[in-house]
């Protein structure tokens, strides 16, 4: 399938930056795998490429033509290509993990398992590296923000605010909500890609003991090894 | 191989070139150097291509204490150099001897940010084609932070170039200079009210002390929206933000890559070099392109 018949918009700015959103019947994922194609093309007119669930941004280089845009427009997609499940394993030690269980009015195991018991399909990748998105979290489970973001949250943490979840693989200041932590790394700096995750992938969540969660720790393991992936 | 001693770090000092485009999917900054038309400046004069690393110096210089000889040349503006405490110029080379201590003080109406070229390459990894420092990718020299007291920086010398001492003007009227800075309209322009759109355009602005590489906070005449943006939306460096407080934000290189304050403008890649060497303080205003 092209982009054209996935219906997204190209709004140019100037020769400066394209922006894609989506139109009446663009999907969400549509959006995500358009961005993963082109950005895997490595056309010479684009500077970067930065996605979110509404909207691409294409920053464009002193290469670009405006013929590029037709070839943006017939680039194909494979919308049938297979889609990998992604498990994180999560011990579930968060800061937040009680107060969450009160404004949610759930005891822990049922948290736990209502967190697990579905596929999130993965959001966005940013806005800091390794900070990774996941879409659709259950409704009875969402809540703002927290109000007074914490000053560091630690690396690996597994987070979730409004209707996402969210793991922060840096250590940063995070106003989401920690439930747990992940042994295993999702980013992969200095090397090629420095992230672990597409955007086409999906996320299953796994609870771990604390003994398990030290033992992928220590071995230093990185998502995709966990997953038995290359 | 050389190396030079950071005997005292200065406001903030780091290693930049041109950056890594093309990583911002990854939501790896750019970073880079904030007025890279004086990083250019400084590394064509001393012979050395054009986007090579150099040191990028933030309104108080270091004190650097060289110890090899080696050929520098400062571009830039915003401080007063010294070599041996003599005072030194910009775009010229100097030739260094083995324990030469470059120093300098904050010349703050002048401009900002300064770039020191030596010849060679930093003794480093090169992390996706840069050497540039990023403290959020924990990339480069010192995991992306700036520069401390008691660090040594390491640099290949490279083919010692034959130059006579003498200064090259400045191509090209210095960005610093210049009061007004070009804007084009952002994707979320339209939210600005009518009054809004009025003092964007004639309102005085100043930088704001709490600012850095991420980005600079402004200070100047309220701006209000009509609408909101809900979701976050890519941003990119020389992005203007406009934040609930009704104060600008100017994303600079090593801003995060996703944001949910509407963008109303954004800076040309020439008025971002000029707006690098905008002085803390100091009066401008937008010119809408």
């Amino acid at each position: 399938m092209r982009i054209a018949e996935l219906n997204i918009n190209i709004d140019i700015f100037d020769l400066d930056f394209i922006l894609l959103k989506p139109g009446d019947s663009t999907s969400i994922e549509h959006m995500g795998m358009a961005a993963q194609a082109i950005y895997k093309q490595n056309y010479g007119f684009i500077e970067d490429l930065i996605h979110t669930e509404h909207e691409v941004l294409i920053r464009l280089n002193s290469k670009f033509s405006y013929i590029d845009i037709e070839r943006l427009h017939t680039l194909e997609l494979d919308v049938d290509e297979e889609r990998r499940t992604i498990e994180w394993p999560i011990y579930f030690d968060g800061a937040d993990l009680l107060s969450v269980c009160d404004a949610v009015k759930m005891e822990k195991e049922t948290l736990i398992q209502k967190l697990s018991g579905k596929e999130y399909r993965l959001a966005m990748i940013g806005f800091l590296p390794g900070f990774i998105y996941g879409r659709n979290l259950d409704p009875s489970l969402r809540l703002p923000r927290k109000a007074v973001p914490s000053k560091s949250v630690p690396a690996g943490s597994f987070a979730i605010a409004e209707s996402y979840i969210g793991l922060y693989s840096l250590p940063s200041p995070g106003g989401w909500h920690c439930l747990g932590r992940m042994p295993c790394s999702v980013l992969n700096i200095p090397e090629n890609p420095p992230v672990l995750m597409k955007l086409t992938d999906r996320i299953r969540l796994k609870p771990i003991d604390k003994m398990e969660f030290e033992y992928y720790l220590s071995q230093e393991l990185n998502i995709l090894d966990y997953n038995g992936l290359d | 191989m050389g190396w030079i001693e950071v005997i005292s770090p200065g406001l903030y000092t780091s290693i930049q070139d041109m950056g890594r485009p093309g990583m911002a999917y990854y939501a790896i900054p750019r970073s880079g150097a904030l007025d890279p038309e004086s990083l250019r400046r400084a590394n064509t004069i001393l012979g050395k291509p054009a986007d090579a690393a150099a040191i990028e110096m933030t309104i108080l210089p270091p004190r650097l204490r060289f110890h090899s000889s080696a050929q520098i040349c400062i571009s830039g503006a915003g401080m007063r150099l010294t070599l041996d405490e003599k005072e030194i110029a910009y775009d010229t080379i100097y030739q260094l001897r083995a324990g030469a201590l470059l120093g300098g003080r904050p010349a703050p109406d002048g401009g900002a940010r300064a770039y020191l070229a030596i010849p060679g390459q930093p003794e480093l990894p090169d992390h996706y084609g840069s050497f540039s420092s990023s403290e959020n990718a924990r990339l480069g020299f010192n995991q992306g932070r700036p520069l401390r007291k008691g660090m040594r920086l390491f640099w290949n010398e490279g083919i010692n170039m034959e130059h006579e001492e003498r200064p090259h003007p400045a191509e090209g009227m210095p960005g610093w200079k210049q009061d007004s800075i070009k804007i084009r309209k952002g994707p979320e322009y339209g939210l600005l009210d009518d009054a809004s759109r009025k003092i964007l355009e004639t309102g005085v602005f100043c930088i704001h002390p709490d600012s850095n590489r991420m980005g600079a906070r402004l200070t100047g005449p309220p701006l209000r929206l009509t609408d909101t943006l809900r979701f976050s939306v890519p941003v990119l460096p020389g992005f203007v933000q406009l934040t609930p407080s009704s104060q600008l934000i100017v994303l600079l290189n090593e801003a995060q890559t996703t944001g949910g304050y509407p963008r109303i403008a954004y800076l040309t890649d020439e008025s971002r070099a000029a707006f690098a060497q905008i002085p803390l303080g100091k009066k401008f205003h937008f010119r809408l392109i």
